[in-house]
């Protein structure tokens, strides 16, 4: 049976689903939240299917679609204030390497990075990534000198809002 | 340490605490667009219903309504009417109940037959409007001949002077024959730009649900 671009589609996606799960921890604070910007980037990505040529990788290129999608799309509906946090025992850490200090943290830096601003997000979900700044500055559409200016703005922003 | 770098460090380790998205539920997100399709369709009977309803009312003080009040003939309009309102609730409570019906559904062979009976009952519902829009013409042409005095002045005139009054008949209903296909013809045009557009992109997501094998 000839596989339909739908099946196509839906296959590479829920093999590539961490890369959204991904995007949506930087984006939202909360559970329902992230549901809500999965789906969002779902049906984004799914509009734009058709007009992937495979030229890149469907990864590389969900990634895209994705941040676009929750720098434009989402910024235009209001966001409530999150009623419901992230457990983050659950989404850091297993039972075995359990450590209060570090979880806190973490805990802190996610909350610093929800007050960036979206195109900061996104460029911190990059640096995440490992994408090299050529990467990013094509990714966003900025030069790759400008990339790296606002990467260390970034670092200086989060030190400032952690340490105020 | 840099605070990025913690964070990066506990990056990969993340990948593993998502709660996965499974294939089904892939395809429900992006099958959502049917129950909005399937909404639209509810709207804008609604709306229908309210516009009817409207130029319905706004007409009870014309010229041409309050001369059908003077002939009397509420026993023939009347039974009619009601079946047009009766006709019109119909067909908007079975828009209303494919809407629920599709919204509710998370299961995609029940979303394939809730999309084809959305089909039926839209193709049903055009076809009340033709085949009512072609009675109210016989009704009011027959309420015409019996009823006008103009009309009836006319058709004695012509027999007075022992023409055949078939001749009067026929233009008149020649006459209406050339209105009634032009007002077909326009509800059709209607119809099938409003719902034609709405029914075939539901039907090309029915073709691509009828691909997934569970």
């Amino acid at each position: 049976m000839s596989v339909s671009l739908e099946q196509n589609f839906v296959r590479q996606l829920q093999d590539n689903q961490n890369i959204i799960h991904k995007i949506c921890r930087l984006y939202t604070s909360g559970d329902d939240e992230h549901k809500d910007l999965f789906q969002e980037i779902t049906i984004q990505l799914w509009k734009a299917f058709p007009k992937f040529r495979g030229e890149s990788k469907f990864s590389t290129w969900a990634y895209r679609v994705a941040l676009n999608t929750a720098i434009t799309l989402y910024r235009k509906s209001k966001r409530s204030i999150a009623t419901t946090e992230y457990d983050t025992t659950k989404h850091f850490f297993k039972a075995e390497d359990y450590n209060y200090e570090e979880e806190e943290q973490l805990k802190l830096l996610y909350k610093a990075v929800y007050q960036l601003n979206d195109i900061e997000k996104a460029l911190v979900y990059m640096y995440l990534e490992d994408k090299n700044y050529e990467e990013i500055a094509e990714t966003l559409g900025i030069s790759e000198v400008n990339a790296r200016v606002k990467m260390n703005r970034i670092k200086g922003k989060l030190k400032k809002i952690l340490n105020p | 340490m840099e605070e990025l770098d913690l964070l990066k460090k506990h990056w990969k380790k993340e990948e593993s605490s998502f709660e996965q998205v499974s294939e089904k539920q892939i395809y429900k997100m992006i099958h959502k667009s049917s129950s909005s399709i399937v909404k639209w369709i509810f709207i804008i009977s609604i709306l229908e219903f309210l516009l009817w309803s409207a130029l319905s009312f706004l007409m009870k003080d014309s010229k041409v309504m309050k001369q059908f009040d003077a002939y009397h003939v509420e026993n023939i309009m009347r039974p009619f009417m009601i079946i047009g309102y009766v006709g019109l609730f119909y067909f908007f409570f079975q828009f209303f109940m494919n809407y629920r019906k599709i919204t509710a559904t998370d299961n995609a062979q029940k979303l394939i037959r809730t999309i084809l009976k959305t089909r039926k009952t839209v193709h049903q519902y055009v076809w009340f409007n033709i085949i009512y829009a072609v009675a109210s013409s016989i009704i009011v042409l027959y309420i015409q001949f019996n009823y006008d005095p103009q009309v009836m002045k006319m058709i004695a005139e012509v027999s007075e002077k022992g023409n055949s009054t078939g001749l009067v008949y026929g233009i008149y209903i020649i006459i209406t024959l050339v209105f009634l296909a032009i007002f077909v013809g326009f509800i059709w045009l209607f119809y099938r730009l409003i719902y034609g557009v709405l029914l075939k992109r539901l039907y090309k997501n029915y073709e691509e649900l009828k691909k997934i094998d569970y």
